[in-house]
C-alpha cells in the first residue's frame, strides 16, 4: 500500500515576524512507496515531525489529503480511521510512548488486545520481535523499570506487531548506541523488504545506507538528497 | 487484560484518594437522606400517634407538670381531674369523638418491675390507642392485661408487677418512634385498680382521689363541619379547671423546629453534592491529565474517541462503585447503629424508613455517585479526543 500526499499543507496559529500564521509545511505532494525504506532527514525544526504525524492521521492538515492506499485519512470517520490505523499504519512517535501500568510484554501486545485478545500467533510474534531488538528478558518488566533506549526497542516492537503496511519512526534511534542503531535500521529494512512502505525520519548519518530514498526536508520544504 | 482495571490496580494512591472521595460523598448523601427521613417519619408517627385534634387537661397541669415533656418526651408524670369534667365536655356542640384516658407513673423500686409511663384507655371510646395496638395484638385486653412499648424489654407472656399488681403482657407494641415506645398500655379497670394501689400505698401525690372518678386527659376529633380552634374555645369557655390545646400547636413547635433542621441538611446535602460533583471532577481530569500522553498513545495506536471514553469511563465506575458501597454501607450502619443515639441527641422522634426504602435509598446513592463518576469521566474523555493526538504528543496542549 502506498501512502501519498497531495498539496499537503500545515499552518500552525503562531507569530512569526508580522504574520498570525507559521507555516510549517509549504504546499506538497509526496509518495512513500510500499517496498521501499524512505529516509527523510533535515535540520531541527525543519517540520519532520509535523509531516510524520499528518501522515500517520494523528495532526489534521490545513489544506490537501492523505491517501493510504485508497483511503483518504482526514475524510474517515475518528472510529474507521482508529480501526484503520489499529490495522493499517504503525507509528513509532518521537519521545516517549509507554503505558505505565502495563508490563514491557502487554505494552507491545496492545495494538492486538485493543481490539480483542491476544492469540498464540501474536504472542509468538513478540518473542520473534523481542529477540530480534534483544529485550526479551525486559519483557516481564513495568516501563519505569527501563532505560530510554530500552523503551524506544519496546515502542519499535509494539508498531511492527501487526505487520504494518505502512510504517513511520519518528526518529526511532535517537536514543540509542551504534551497534543498536544498526539492528533497528536492519529490521526497518527488512519490514520494508517485505512491502511495506516506511518512512523514517533521522539525524542518523548512517541511515544513509540504508535508504532506498533518501529525502532532505528545510524549512517545509522537500527535496531528493543531493548531497 | 483490562487497562482500565490496570490503571486503577497500578496507580494504588490515586484510587485511594478517589475511593475516599466517593465514599465520603455517598456516605453524605445516604447518611443525609436517611436522618431527613427518619425526623419526619417520626414527626409523621407522633401526629399519627396523637390522632387527636384537641386534648383536655386539668388546668393545673399546664403549668404544674410540664405537659410536653409528658405528652411529647414520654417522661413518666401523672395528673388527675373530676370525671365530671369529661361529660360535661361531651355535651358541647362540635364534639366528634371524644374518649378519656389516665396516666400514672409506676415507681423505680419495690412494688413496681420498672419505671414507665403506665397509660389506661377506654377501649369503648379510644381511638388513639386502639389503631395503633391492633397492628400486633387482636384480641380484647383482659382486666390484669397490658400491652406494651416497643422499647421495653418485656415480651407476651411475661409478668410485670406495678404497685404490688401482677399485670400479664398480652403484646408488644410496633415500633412508633415516640414515647409510645417505652410506656404501657392497659384498659380503663385495670388502670383504676393501678391507681387504687399507689394511693393505698400512698405512692401517689394525688391523696385523696377516688380513681373511679378521675380521668387524665380528655382526647377529642371535631365534628364534621366544626374547626378545632372554635371547639377549644368552647371547651375553655364552658368548662373550669381545664386547658384545652390543639395538639397540632403542641407538636408545631417541634415540627417547625424539625423542618428547620430538615432544611438545613438538606441544604447541607446539595452543597455537599455540589461539592462532591465538582471535586471528582477535579480528581478525574487531573488524574486523566496526568496521562494525557498515555491516552495519546492509545490513539496512536488505533483507539477511538469511543474505546478512550470507555476506559476513562471503566476507570470512574470501578473506583466509583467502591467507593460508593463502601460509603452508602457505613452510612447504613451508622444510622441502624445509632438511631437510639440520634433520637436523643435531637431530642426528636427518630424512625427509620423500612428495610425494602432503605435498600433503594442505598442503590440510589450508589447508582447517584456513579453518574457522578461517568460525567466527570465523560468530560476528561471529552476533552482529550477534542485536540489532535499529535498535539497532545507534543506535551502541554488540551
Ligand atoms: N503545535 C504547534 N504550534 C506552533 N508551532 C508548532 C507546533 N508544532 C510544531 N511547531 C513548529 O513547527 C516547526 C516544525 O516542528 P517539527 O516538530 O515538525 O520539527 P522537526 O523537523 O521534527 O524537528 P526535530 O528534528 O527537532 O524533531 C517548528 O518550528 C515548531 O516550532
Ligand atoms: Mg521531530
Amino acid at each position: 500500500m502506498n501512502l501519498t500526499a497531495k498539496a499537503l499543507m500545515k499552518e500552525f496559529p503562531r507569530k512569526s515576524g508580522s504574520a498570525n500564521c507559521f507555516t510549517v509545511l509549504q504546499p506538497l505532494d509526496l509518495t512513500i512507496d510500499a517496498g521501499k525504506l524512505t529516509v527523510l532527514m533535515g535540520r531541527s525544526g525543519s517540520g519532520k515531525s509535523t509531516l510524520l504525524n499528518i501522515l500517520g492521521g494523528l495532526l489534521r492538515p490545513t489544506d490537501g489529503k492523505v491517501l493510504a492506499g485508497e483511503a483518504d485519512l482526514y475524510e474517515m470517520p475518528d472510529k474507521a480511521l482508529s480501526a484503520f490505523r489499529n490495522r493499517h499504519i504503525g507509528i513509532i512517535p518521537q519521545g516517549q510512548t509507554a503505558l505505565y501500568s502495563l508490563t514491557v510484554e502487554e505494552n507491545i501486545l496492545l495494538p492486538v488486545t485493543l481490539t480483542g485478545k491476544a492469540d498464540d500467533a501474536a504472542k509468538q510474534r513478540v518473542q520473534t520481535l523481542a529477540k530480534a531488538l534483544e529485550i526479551t528478558a525486559l519483557l516481564g518488566c513495568y516501563p519505569a523499570e527501563l532505560s530510554g533506549g530500552e523503551l524506544r526497542r519496546m515502542a519499535i516492537a509494539r508498531a511492527l506487531l501487526p505487520q504494518p503496511e505502512i510504517l513511520l519512526a519518528d526518529e526511532p534511534t535517537s536514543d540509542l548506541d551504534e551497534e543498536t542503531t544498526q539492528l533497528v535500521l536492519r529490521i526497518l529494512k527488512e519490514a520494508a523488504a517485505q512491502g511495506s512502505a516506511v518512512l523514517m525520519v533521522t539525524h542518523d548519518p548512517c541511515a544513509k545506507e540504508f535508504a532506498d530514498i533518501l529525502l532532505s526536508m528545510r524549512n517545509g520544504v522537500i527535496a531528493a538528497d543531493a548531497e | 487484560m483490562n487497562i482500565a482495571y490496570r490503571n486503577v490496580r497500578r496507580r494504588p494512591v490515586r484510587t485511594a484518594v478517589l475511593l475516599v472521595l466517593t465514599a465520603l460523598l455517598s456516605l453524605a448523601v445516604c447518611g443525609g437522606t436517611l436522618l431527613v427521613s427518619g425526623l419526619q417519619k417520626g414527626l409523621g408517627s407522633l401526629e399519627a400517634r396523637l390522632g387527636a385534634d384537641i386534648m383536655v387537661v386539668p388546668y393545673e397541669a399546664r403549668t404544674k407538670s410540664n405537659l410536653e415533656s409528658i405528652v411529647l418526651q414520654g417522661n413518666p408524670g401523672y395528673f388527675y381531674m373530676d370525671n365530671s369534667r369529661y361529660e360535661k365536655i361531651r355535651g358541647l356542640d362540635g364534639i366528634g369523638q371524644i374518649s378519656a384516658q389516665f396516666y400514672l407513673a409506676s415507681a423505680s423500686s419495690g412494688c413496681c418491675s420498672i419505671p414507665v409511663q403506665i397509660i389506661g384507655f377506654d377501649p369503648e371510646t379510644d381511638f388513639t390507642v386502639l389503631p395503633w395496638l391492633k397492628r400486633s395484638y387482636d384480641g380484647n385486653l383482659q382486666a390484669g392485661d397490658i400491652v406494651v412499648g416497643n422499647d421495653l424489654n418485656a415480651f407476651p407472656g411475661d409478668t410485670l408487677t406495678f404497685y404490688g399488681i401482677d399485670c400479664h403482657v398480652a403484646a408488644k407494641l410496633d415500633k412508633t418512634g415516640t414515647y409510645y415506645d417505652s410506656a404501657v398500655f392497659t384498659n380503663i379497670d385495670t388502670i383504676q385498680q393501678l391507681i387504687g394501689s399507689s394511693l393505698d400505698k400512698g405512692m401517689n401525690d394525688f391523696a385523696g382521689t377516688d380513681p373511679q372518678k378521675v380521668v387524665s386527659t380528655v382526647l377529642i376529633n371535631v365534628a364534621e363541619g366544626y374547626s378545632p380552634e372554635e371547639v377549644m374555645n368552647d371547651i375553655n369557655i364552658h368548662v373550669k379547671k381545664v386547658k384545652a390545646v390543639q395538639t397540632k400547636e403542641m407538636i408545631s413547635g417541634i415540627s417547625r423546629s424539625l423542618q428547620g433542621t430538615s432544611d438545613v441538611i438538606g441544604v447541607l446535602i446539595a452543597a455537599v453534592w455540589v461539592l462532591g460533583l465538582v471535586i471528582l471532577l477535579l480528581a478525574f481530569t487531573m488524574s486523566v491529565n496526568e496521562r494525557k500522553r498515555e491516552f495519546a498513545v492509545l490513539r496512536v495506536i488505533g483507539a477511538s474517541q469511543g474505546k478512550l471514553a470507555s476506559i476513562v469511563m471503566q476507570e470512574a465506575l470501578l473506583t466509583g462503585l467502591c467507593g460508593s458501597v463502601l460509603g452508602t454501607g457505613l452510612a447504613l450502619v451508622g444510622m441502624l447503629g445509632f438511631r437510639t443515639a440520634v433520637s436523643e441527641q435531637i431530642g426528636l422522634p427518630f424512625l427509620l424508613p423500612g428495610a425494602g426504602q432503605t435498600a433503594l435509598l442505598a442503590v440510589m446513592s450508589i447508582l447517584a455517585v456513579l453518574l457522578a463518576g461517568i460525567l466527570a469521566a465523560a468530560v476528561c474523555a471529552y476533552r482529550i479526543s477534542r485536540v489532535d493526538t499529535a498535539l497532545i504528543l507534543r506535551g502541554d496542549n488540551g
